[in-house]
């Protein structure tokens, strides 16, 4: 008696080969590692993505330590950083001005002060803020934002509220999650969540989970911060040993500080080959923002 | 017996420009006309958002005594008497645009259907009109009386922002007049006669606009008696110009009371004919028509049904479809005229139910002629409204409109990304206006700095797309403006770097990476139940604190950063900022209270 696999099945009745709706998980693999990618300006962090940088279309959360309120440790800060260096990526693009540039905020604490973070755009009428009361209001407005194709990148702090945890259960999380990635995908906007360490052991469709902890030091405006890979759908692709990255963040321009030798990041290497950037290679032909390995 | 309500919007240029602007509610703002040979002389003027101090001096010679038509020198130097020569420095001088005044009223009027389909703009003999007459002849039984339809214009129109004073009278005159001397109608009488003048305090005002008083916005001038207790009024109640003004004062009338005892033939004889006029308007024995606001007509549609349809029988998609099609047949003579839609009005109507009409307004931050972008912002107010029990017809009236941008596409589609830039803007304006017709227009906002070195006043939620602040300034006054708001933000360390910088606007002056990305809407007290701080120099840095129930250990401090208000502006705010850096890496921005030493956590670098 022969017996068919599911696959097979699917092959014997198209002879020309697999369906196009249908694609094995190597080559989505291979598809999702073709796409191009931003780099987030910060060298250490773009090793510690799977795909070398920010993908256009994918969710990265951001895992601040603290419960329940908005902390301290610098979580916000870098994405912000990551956000703007996106947006900047859109303006800067050789075929002039064809990427949105758009940064969208979704503030349902209402803590967001935003003049710590304008002076970092170029363009300070790219950054709108929307305040949110409710649960289903956040979720649904990072749902519009994320398929809006003129938003560059929404970032958010879903169930992190000033005093009090949100009421949103954990599936509901992950199912908002998965509407949000599918949206993201369908637009080429990329969603940058701050959630507390504590949802860390929740399901997340995001491309990539990082925490993110300070480290005593720096100056005035320079901000040391310690990043780990923890978990997300393509962290298998990276290497056990490049987990961990220290970044300096200026929080003056909102990119990669100055290089510190004595405290000098556990991984130095080459940039992926897979990564490419968006709009030349000289991260320091973008506004002056120079990108450094930290 | 018919019944007007009129709505004044005092000052209403200086309410038009705080209305896209609202950064400039926290200076005096002059709307001037320029006259021959350079002259600027005043239309109108108001200060809004004054400092604490400022709004203190109620008997300050500013209040009232800068009327139109004084030069613009002449009223500086009175403010600067009233307020200080500071003031006048952050003053914002704009020049005078009748035509958008009056168009911006006549969308107001168009909004103001749903009080009453019958509104219109007063008609003056000089200046500009600042009011609106409505004819609410057996509409106010919808809204649950007179006094709760002046309640709700009040607060209907103070959630837009506006600040109005509200009257219901037989004649729209005597509206006019009782809109115009609330104050007065109170002292005189109206107070211990309640049958007679029904007293109103509002429950609510403008956000931010303090163009006059709290209390006293609306009264209720029960029928038939305007004459009686109106008579206390001024004669400049009766709308008349300056020169019948004077000539009533010369024979010692100086009230509506005195005017009316006065026979018609002494009237004809003694006074201008427009005396006349005005007596019989106020009295009702002329009727004063109440014309439609006038311009380009904007389209309105409506669909009555033959009998009144339960809302748990209409499908939400059969409404939304009903409306589809009257708002297309809405588009159809913009579009050929070029223009979109900017603010859209739909009416559930119940009259049947003896209640005011559903209305569901959508406004957006650029015209548009896109129906199913419009269909879908109806339809996410729709998802949030709660719908009448019976609809007896629906209405869709478009209120306001603008010119539409059109765009020439390229052949070979926008490049790399599939999207040319505009593209991209139209793609986010259209999200911004579902956002805002879902979240609110005011969740919505760009962040804007402003000058001002008080942290929680550092920027301003402007609307999208709104113009920026420094349009069309001069450059020098945005210079002056900017020393005399930044206040002081020094450090004793970088006191010359900071202080170097007080000629230029103050956004620039921001010590860029030294403010907190996170911070509480109140400075969170570190005392008592919050938290404690110890600090081994009186007026140096904690060496540790306590914020709930964590101990934090500093390792570090920044500071101080000395920030002060000018004193000008109100309770004096001084303080030194300390960025502190604590053991396990977090940073917090603390900073004393110099009056008392008192510690507070204003901002968390997250």
């Amino acid at each position: 008696m022969v017996t068919f696999t599911a696959m097979e099945t699917i092959g014997r009745q198209s002879p020309a080969g697999m369906p196009a709706a249908l694609v094995s998980g190597g080559d989505l693999l291979m598809r999702e590692r073709a796409r191009p990618v931003v780099t987030t300006g910060f060298r250490s962090l773009d090793a510690l993505l799977p795909a070398g940088g920010v993908r256009p279309g994918s969710l990265v959360e951001w895992l601040a330590e603290g419960d329940g309120g908005p902390g301290a440790g610098g979580a916000a800060s870098l994405a912000f950083a990551v956000a703007c260096r996106l947006a900047a990526a859109g303006a800067g693009d050789a075929s002039e001005a064809t990427r949105p540039r758009t940064i969208l905020v979704v503030d349902r604490t209402g803590w967001f002060h935003p003049p710590a973070v304008l002076p970092w755009l170029d363009d300070k009428r790219r950054l709108v803020v929307a305040r949110v009361a409710r649960d289903d209001d956040e979720i649904w407005a990072i749902d519009q934002a994320l398929r809006c194709t003129g938003v560059a990148a929404v970032l958010a702090w879903p169930r992190m509220r000033s005093g009090a945890r949100s009421r949103v259960t954990g599936s509901q999380w992950s199912t908002a999650m998965r509407r949000w990635q599918l949206a993201a995908a369908s637009s080429g906007a990329v969603g940058l969540f701050v959630r507390p360490m504590s949802t860390r052991s929740e399901s997340s469709w995001a491309e990539a989970r990082i925490a993110v902890s300070p480290l005593p030091g720096g100056g005035l405006t320079e901000r040391r911060l310690r990043l780990r890979l923890a978990g997300g759908s393509w962290s298998a692709g990276v290497a056990e040993d490049r987990h961990v990255a220290d970044v300096m963040l200026d929080l003056a321009k909102g990119c990669a500080g100055t290089v510190r030798t004595s405290a000098g990041p556990p991984w130095s290497g080459a940039i992926p080959q897979m990564m490419r950037l968006q709009g030349g290679d000289s991260c320091a032909e973008r506004g002056g923002v120079a990108c450094r390995a930290s | 017996m018919p019944r007007f309500l009129t709505i004044w919007l005092p000052r209403w240029p200086v309410q038009r420009r705080l209305l896209a602007r609202p950064e400039l509610r926290r200076v005096p703002v002059f709307v001037c006309r320029r006259e021959r040979r350079g002259a600027m002389t005043v239309v109108s003027w108001a200060w809004a958002d004054p400092p604490p101090t400022e709004r203190r001096k109620s008997g300050s010679p500013a209040r009232g005594t800068i009327p139109s038509g004084m030069s613009l020198a002449e009223a500086m130097a009175v403010l600067a008497v009233a307020h200080g020569s500071r003031a006048c420095h952050v003053a914002e001088v704009q020049a005078d645009d009748p035509v958008a005044d009056r168009e911006a009223l006549e969308r107001l009027a168009r909004w103001c259907r749903r009080f009453s389909p019958t509104v219109g703009i007063e008609e003056v003999v000089a200046g500009e009109p600042e009011c609106l007459h409505l004819d609410v002849t057996g509409t106010a039984g919808f809204f649950g009386g007179e006094e709760a339809l002046a309640r709700t214009a009040v607060w209907t129109l103070a959630a837009r922002g506006l600040h109005a004073r509200v009257a219901i009278a037989d004649t729209p005159a005597a509206a006019w007049a009782a809109a115009h001397h609330t104050d007065i109608v109170a002292q005189a009488g109206g107070e211990s006669s309640p049958l007679v003048v029904r007293r109103a305090t509002a429950g609510a005002s403008a956000p931010g606009v303090r163009l006059a008083s709290r209390r006293r916005r609306r009264w209720v001038v029960v029928p038939r008696h305007e004459a009686a207790r109106l008579a206390v009024l001024p004669v400049a109640a009766l709308r008349i110009d300056e020169s019948t003004a004077a000539a009533v004062a010369e024979v010692g009338i100086d009230t509506i009371g005195g005017v009316l005892a006065l026979s018609s033939r002494s009237l004809a004889s003694r006074f201008p004919p427009l005396l006349r006029r005005r007596l019989a308007e106020f009295r009702g024995h002329l009727a004063e028509p109440i014309m439609p606001p006038g311009g380009d007509a904007l389209p309105q549609e409506s669909q009555a049904f033959d009998f009144p349809v339960r809302a748990s029988d209409l499908d939400e998609r059969e409404l939304v479809g009903l409306i589809e099609g009257l708002l297309d047949r809405c588009l159809v003579p913009l579009v050929a005229r070029g223009v979109g839609v900017l603010a859209l009005q739909v009416r559930l109507e119940h009259a049947a139910r003896a209640a005011a009409p559903t209305v569901i307004d959508v406004g957006l931050f650029r015209p548009t002629a896109s129906r199913s972008h419009l269909v879908e912002l109806v339809r996410l107010r729709l998802a949030r409204q709660r719908l009448p029990a019976e609809i007896d017809g629906v209405a869709v009236e478009v209120i306001a409109a603008g010119a539409v941008t059109c765009r020439q596409r390229l052949l070979f589609g926008g490049g790399v990304g599939g999207l040319e830039s505009s593209d991209a803007d139209a793609e986010v304006e259209m999200l911004l206006d579902r956002l805002a017709g879902r979240l609110g227009r005011a969740a919505v906002h760009e962040p804007r700095l402003v000058g001002d070195a008080q942290p929680e006043h550092a920027w301003i939620a402007a609307p999208p797309g709104s113009a920026p602040s420094a349009a069309g300034q001069d450059s020098r006054a945005r210079e002056v403006r900017g020393r005399a708001a930044v206040g002081r933000a020094s450090s004793r360390r970088d006191r010359a770097r900071f202080s170097g910088a007080r000629g230029c606007p103050l956004p620039r002056a921001l010590p860029a990476g030294r403010r907190p990305i996170w911070m509480p809407p109140r400075p969170v007290p570190l005392v008592g139940p919050e938290g404690e701080v110890m600090a081994v120099a009186p007026d140096g840095p904690p060496v540790r604190f306590r914020l709930g129930d964590v101990l934090h250990r500093v390792v570090q401090a920044h500071g101080p950063e000395r920030i002060e208000t000018a004193w000008w502006r109100g309770p004096t705010v001084r303080r030194d900022y300390y960025v502190v850096e604590t053991d396990s890496g977090e940073r917090f921005w603390l900073f004393r209270r110099l009056r008392d030493g008192g510690w507070f956590l204003h901002g968390m670098f997250a």
